[in-house]
């Protein structure tokens, strides 16, 4: 049986939490949080998406560039490109920030469809800063976990350090990209983690991305996570009596849908072991109709509470 | 009229909502049943590098260019009528036509190949995708070889993005800012003139420190070369444009439990109807059991027994069957007061479609029970 999310001991100090649309990279990213918060660390979360979740999910109205507490140990900020740069320019080039950059931030965004890297490595390169600050010392985090971009916007991000530098680009931007490298390609420093559901158009994409983050980055998998997991529902562990006969009720229906749900708990047994030797982690299926991530997160919290009471009662 | 015979309205339809809720695959089901209804020559055309197209319709691999399925394996055993061919649209490779076709000369189409930026645009830009796939549902429905052209649309998190494209991209290559980084090139008639004539600039002296020269010249080409075949460019995401919202052309918004329930799907709608396209079914996909069923289902879980060492495993099931019963039943309910929760929307207007998950094994057996539920479509919202 795969490790639950609550047995995951990651020393980094910069996750990247991505994963294809709708497996619940935000919810994972908040449960992340929350779980460093409980440990007694200091936890940044980064709203990369720039999308206004993150801070939903903790009942928190929008946040912006800096960091906002919004439940005790955990803070978010969301990035977005002009912030970025107008932060960036204020630190590297000393234009002050009344400079007007608004055409540069729109050729930038026009050219960053073209161009690899211009716009990712302006939220990457605030992303690392906050982790460098951590390594050197001073911030008042210990951690920084960011809700990333979905399977494919990942690379982008994660790789634009590089594939800028692969660039014939000369200027400011290509300076800064080493620093950031050294940050983002050490694997005691900095980790994907990916989420995943059982589902086997989700596992094809997961297995695909996993793939591509070995062969195009140098940045390292810290492991994976399979959300709305249903192999231990409940905290039921189901490992005996899996292949146990028809209960005696059995109409067609419940039949059919018992052996629908079997499947489902049986595959996610072996999807732990088609990941290779990347760690797995589960996190439960906890609601399948409440409309808001925000109860998707009540839940959450409700679910380590009670797994933290289960373990100090034994 | 049940659902296919409805979908059977127009020449081309096209399959759009956000990523996860089942587009390919009820394309695909969609596809065929167009097929078997009609008897008629029908194609599927998706652009999602996943090749999830190929797994659902169990083949090894398709290409760029239409292929043959053989639908009859999703029939239950019913005799196929009419034809289904499938495409995979490859960006790369829609990118090199519509570059082939436009060009001035081979030699222009080349030093657009080779330049930097150029494979990074047919790669990476979200927009770029979008367009090709447009560009390639225009080039198929002229082509007058098919009856029925079904589009899945690229996984986005905004639906109706995708529709924003032909627009986003005569933008891109049309805007002042792109006069702007080409100027050197237009002094230079093709060549670059020297960058630091104009550093005097304030714009260009800015991005030159913070880009770099030999950066902000590669751009500065690839626009350029971009610009000689502007006009074409432009005159194509016209039509393209025009075609999309023609009367030829339906959409039907794909969407899941969840979306529906929360009410997430009338954003989408809004978005659609904004842009004029015609969205003539909202169709929830995967909705775990059939509303007829819940009576059943009801007496069913007091029944589930607790006997000695499977208590653990009947009651997981029991929880599963427990809570898709209520999703059945707050889709159910989200259906009858869809008035309600939106009085102002166009919601109301556009028929629902329900589609029951499938509990086959294998994907072949699934499709087939798909293929099913979507010609036997008789769970619209008339039978609350």
């Amino acid at each position: 049986m795969p490790a639950s999310v609550l047995d995951l001991e990651f020393d980094h100090k910069l996750l990247f939490v991505t994963g294809k649309g709708g497996t619940g990279k935000t919810l994972l990213t908040s449960v992340f949080g929350i779980r460093y918060a409980a440990e007694g660390k200091k936890v940044l979360l980064i709203d990369a998406e720039n999308s206004g979740t993150l801070a939903y999910q903790f009942e928190h109205g929008p946040v912006g560039y800096s960091a906002v507490e919004v439940t005790p140990d955990i803070s978010i900020l969301q990035v977005n490109t002009d912030d970025a740069l107008a932060e960036y320019l204020q630190l590297y080039a000393k234009i002050p920030t009344w400079a007007k950059i608004t055409p540069l931030a729109r050729l930038i965004d026009l050219i960053s469809h073209a161009a690899p890297g211009v716009r990712e490595i302006l939220v990457a390169g605030k992303i690392g800063f906050e982790a460098k600050k951590i390594i050197d010392g001073e911030s008042d985090f210990d951690i920084v976990i960011v809700d990333a971009p979905s399977s494919g916007h990942v690379i982008s991000l994660i790789d634009a350090p590089r594939a800028l530098s692969d660039m014939a680009a000369r200027g400011l931007i290509r300076g800064q990209t080493q620093w950031l490298q050294d940050i983002l390609h050490n694997a005691a420093v900095t980790g994907v983690v990916v989420v995943t559901t059982n589902e086997e158009v989700v596992i094809s994409e997961t297995r695909d991305l996993l793939q591509d983050i070995e062969t195009l980055t140098e940045v390292a998998i810290a492991g994976v996570v399979i959300n709305k997991d249903v192999a231990d529902l409940g905290h039921h562990h189901v490992d005996s009596g899996i292949h146990s006969s028809i209960p005696a009720h059995g109409s067609l229906l419940y039949v059919n849908a018992r052996s629908y749900y079997l499947e489902l708990i049986d595959k996610t047994r072996l999807l732990a072991h088609t990941f290779g030797n990347t760690p797995v982690f589960t996190f439960p299926l906890v609601s399948d109709i409440t409309p808001t991530v925000r109860s998707l997160t009540k839940s959450a919290r409700n679910f380590l509470r009670v797994a933290h009471d289960g373990e100090s009662d034994q | 009229m049940n659902l296919v015979e409805e979908l059977s309205g127009s020449p081309v339809l096209i399959a759009t909502g956000t990523g996860g809720v089942g587009k390919t695959t009820l394309s695909c089901a969609i596809a065929i049943s167009l097929a078997q209804q009609n008897n008629a020559r029908v194609l599927v055309v998706t652009i999602d590098p996943a090749q999830r197209l190929a797994t659902v319709l169990s083949e090894d691999h398709l290409e760029h260019r239409p292929c043959r399925i053989d639908h009859s394996r999703f029939l239950h055993g019913d005799t196929e009528r009419g034809e289904v061919f499938a495409a995979m649209v490859d960006a790369q490779t829609g990118w090199k036509e519509i570059v082939e076709r436009y060009a001035k000369s081979d030699t222009d189409a080349q030093r657009i190949f080779d330049n930097k930026l150029y494979k990074n645009l047919t790669t990476r830009f979200s927009h770029s995708h979008d367009f090709v796939a447009m560009d390639q549902l225009l080039q198929h429905y002229r082509s007058g070889k098919f009856d029925f052209i079904v589009l899945d649309t690229p996984p986005t998190s905004q639906a109706f993005g995708f529709f924003d494209a032909p627009q986003a991209m005569a933008e891109f290559f049309g805007g002042r800012l792109v006069r702007l980084v080409t100027s050197p090139y237009r002094l230079g008639r093709g060549r670059a003139a020297k960058l630091f004539d104009l550093a005097s600039q304030p714009f260009f002296a800015l991005a030159d420190k913070v880009l770099g020269k030999q950066f902000l010249n590669d751009i500065g080409e690839f626009f350029f070369l971009f610009q000689t075949m502007y006009d074409d460019f432009a005159a194509r995401a016209e039509s393209i444009t025009e075609f999309i919202s023609s009367k030829r052309v339906h959409a039907a918004l794909i969407t899941n439990p969840s979306q529906f329930i929360s009410d997430q799907h009338g954003e989408i709608l809004d978005g659609l109807v904004e842009r004029k396209i015609d969205v003539d079914h909202v169709i929830v996909n995967n909705v775990p059991f059939s509303f007829k069923h819940v009576d059943e289902l009801d007496e069913l879980l007091p029944q589930i027994s607790h006997e000695d060492g499977e208590i653990a495993l009947e009651d997981v099931i029991a929880e599963f069957i427990r809570r898709d019963r209520d999703v059945t039943l707050a889709v159910h309910s989200a259906l009858s007061h869809r008035d309600v929760h939106n009085p102002l929307r166009g919601t109301t207007e556009v028929p629902v479609a329900l589609v029951t998950r499938t509990f086959a094994e294998g994907e072949l057996a699934r499709m087939a029970d798909l293929v099913d539920s979507v010609q036997n479509n008789s769970d619209l919202d008339d039978t609350i």
